[in-house]
């Protein structure tokens, strides 16, 4: 009985992939149909075409989605429906001539597929949703309103329909926004991504959010890695530069929210957060040191810090091959950096390598040692081939 | 018996099982509106157009229309700049600079009437036109004008196509600061 269901499920996991990735194909297909610009068909008759094509792929999909057989059939026909909604509207804007910075054309698109993505539940198209909001909200100018109602339509989304890949294309949303119209430096950036891991901790104590929360960790951890990368990093002065006033406060403002949340969700200890706590500190202690080289050696300092908490989370705490894999990933670029980092002589980085390994060592050395102190090492002892 | 487990994603019908069709026809309503409302943009931005009058007096005159290498993502090619081109004599010295080029309706056509180097005062028959003007050779007569104006999708430009394609007729609404396509007819 468990293999004929795993085995249905599977199949049927097939079927949605492949369905949705005709829907996907087909509706390029028509999104460069339209850029054509085939002058051939009156105008509209092409507009008229579409707008059938899109009524009756959302009826056919809604029709499907009754059956149990062709659900999935139905699932992929009414996201192919929301996509020649957006073909209509770009087609519109093309015959109509409606100008070139016509962004407003994606916030429609967005705000249309919006509902049908809540009646359907379905999950893709608020992915097809929060991406295109995301592609308006980079190409408007800078407004604090826009940011707004970008988080309150892409959130919000992502949470009712209980999507985690909705939730990941909006938290890529908001830091895509903080780095290109925030002009957000590595400090700020590295806050942020502190308050994303924040933000896992307090989903992953709720039953009712665990869902939610791989999106904050990883998210989290790939932001906050590479802010901290960029903080060592003092030639580049789009990162280096003093944090600006308005947004340190407000992204710090942020932080304190999320950690104080996470400690009153879990009601206990939870060294993650600790962490958290530290990290920070450490960061806006070493944006605010005015000595170059000395904000140099710590930015590095901090960044192994950082790396080892990430580590040590993922090891002990959360058991995370991902962040294990990213955390790595970013030891490598540390490395690279440390070693062609011109800010220091030779003899001084050769010092800081052969005092980190001794470090290193010492650190296996010792948890070698408890390990084989400890009374479980016979059970859990790998034999050695 | 075959029974699924583990959908991530129930279907809107899966939802509705708990209170039967109630809920189900509920939801149809609800889709039927949402539906209904995308369709309602796209005749509003219809309308919307239709309706903005475009402001400015109509000029019909011959141009040249480059192939355009401007793209944009959703809607393709589009061009932004149109060259009339006749021969004309004029006393000044025409470099490759901001003009003025002031069309006047001879009761049929429009025709280049002078250039000006200032924004000219021009009477109800006349059109100024902002552009850049240049003889296409220094003992030539043939005088080139290229001016912007607002975007107009075109179709894709045919491989091979030479740079300039053959003269079409405009129709153009022509404001103080802005030049509108109205049509371009072979």
């Amino acid at each position: 009985m468990q293999s004929i269901d795993a085995g249905y499920e599977r199949f049927d996991k097939l079927i949605q992939t492949i369905s949705m990735l005709g829907s996907s194909m087909l509706g390029m297909g028509a999104m460069l149909a339209v850029t054509t610009n085939w002058t051939a068909v009156p105008g509209p008759v092409r507009i008229a075409v579409v707008a059938f094509i899109t009524v009756a792929t959302y009826a056919a999909g809604w029709r499907l989605s009754a059956s149990n057989a062709h659900r999935r059939f139905g699932e992929a026909l009414t996201f192919l429906g929301t996509i020649m909604y957006g073909v209509g509207i770009w087609l519109v804007a093309q015959i109509c001539n409606y100008d070139l910075h016509f962004h407003q054309g994606l916030l429609m698109w967005a705000i249309g597929i919006a509902p049908v993505a809540f009646i359907a539940r379905s999950g893709i198209i608020a992915v097809l949703c929060c991406s295109v909001l995301n592609a308006w909200l980079l190409l408007e100018p800078f407004s604090y309103g826009n940011l707004c109602f970008w988080a309150a339509l892409a959130f919000a989304l992502a949470y009712v329909i209980r999507s985690p890949w909705a939730l990941s294309k909006a938290l890529i949303g908001s830091a895509a926004w903080l780095v290109d119209l925030g002009k957000f430096g590595a400090t700020e950036l590295a806050l942020f991504g502190i308050a994303l891991c924040a933000g896992f901790c307090i989903h992953s104590t709720n039953k009712r959010l665990e869902a939610m929360s791989r999106p904050f960790l990883y998210i989290g951890t790939i932001i906050t890695l590479a802010a901290t990368l960029l903080l060592t990093e003092g030639h580049v002065e789009r990162w280096s530069r003093e944090p600006d006033q308005c947004s340190f406060w407000f992204i710090l403002a942020v932080l304190v929210i999320s950690i104080a949340t996470g400690f009153f969700s879990s009601r206990k200890f939870r060294p993650e957060l600790a962490g958290c706590v530290a990290l920070a500190a450490s960061i806006i202690g070493v944006s605010f040191i005015p000595d170059e080289q000395a904000r140099a050696a710590l930015s590095h300092a901090t960044t192994l810090a950082a790396i080892v908490g990430f580590l040590s989370a993922g090891i002990f705490r959360m058991r995370n091959q991902v962040v294990m894999i990213l955390t790595m990933a970013a030891f490598s670029c540390e490395v690279a950096i440390a070693y062609f980092d011109t800010s220091f002589r030779l003899a001084e980085r050769s010092c800081f390598f052969t005092l980190a390994g001794v470090a290193l060592f010492a650190l296996a050395t010792t948890a070698q040692l408890k390990l084989v102190q400890s009374p479980v090492k016979q059970s859990t002892a790998v034999p050695h081939r | 018996m075959i029974e699924i487990v583990g959908h991530d994603e129930p279907s809107v019908h899966e939802l509705d099982s708990d209170s039967a069709n109630t809920f189900g026809v509920q939801s149809l309503k609800w889709f039927v509106a949402a539906v209904v409302l995308q369709i309602l943009v796209i005749v509003g931005l219809i309308g919307y157009k239709a309706c903005s009058t475009v402001p400015g007096k109509l000029l019909t005159i011959p141009v040249l229309r480059y192939n355009s290498a401007s793209f944009d993502k959703f809607r393709g090619y589009y061009i932004t700049e149109l060259v009339y081109q006749a021969e004309f004599e004029t006393k000044q010295k025409i470099r490759y600079g901001e003009i003025f080029a002031v069309f006047k309706n001879n009761g049929t056509s429009w025709e280049l009437d002078r250039i000006e180097k200032a924004m000219p005062v021009v009477s109800d028959n006349e059109i100024s036109l902002k552009g850049r003007a240049y003889y296409t050779s220094p003992k030539s007569k043939i005088l080139r004008i290229t001016f912007s104006t607002d975007c107009m999708f075109v179709g894709e430009p045919a491989s091979g196509q030479p740079a300039n394609a053959a003269p079409v007729i405009a129709d153009l609404r022509v404001t103080t600061d802005h030049v509108t396509i109205t049509r371009l007819a072979m």
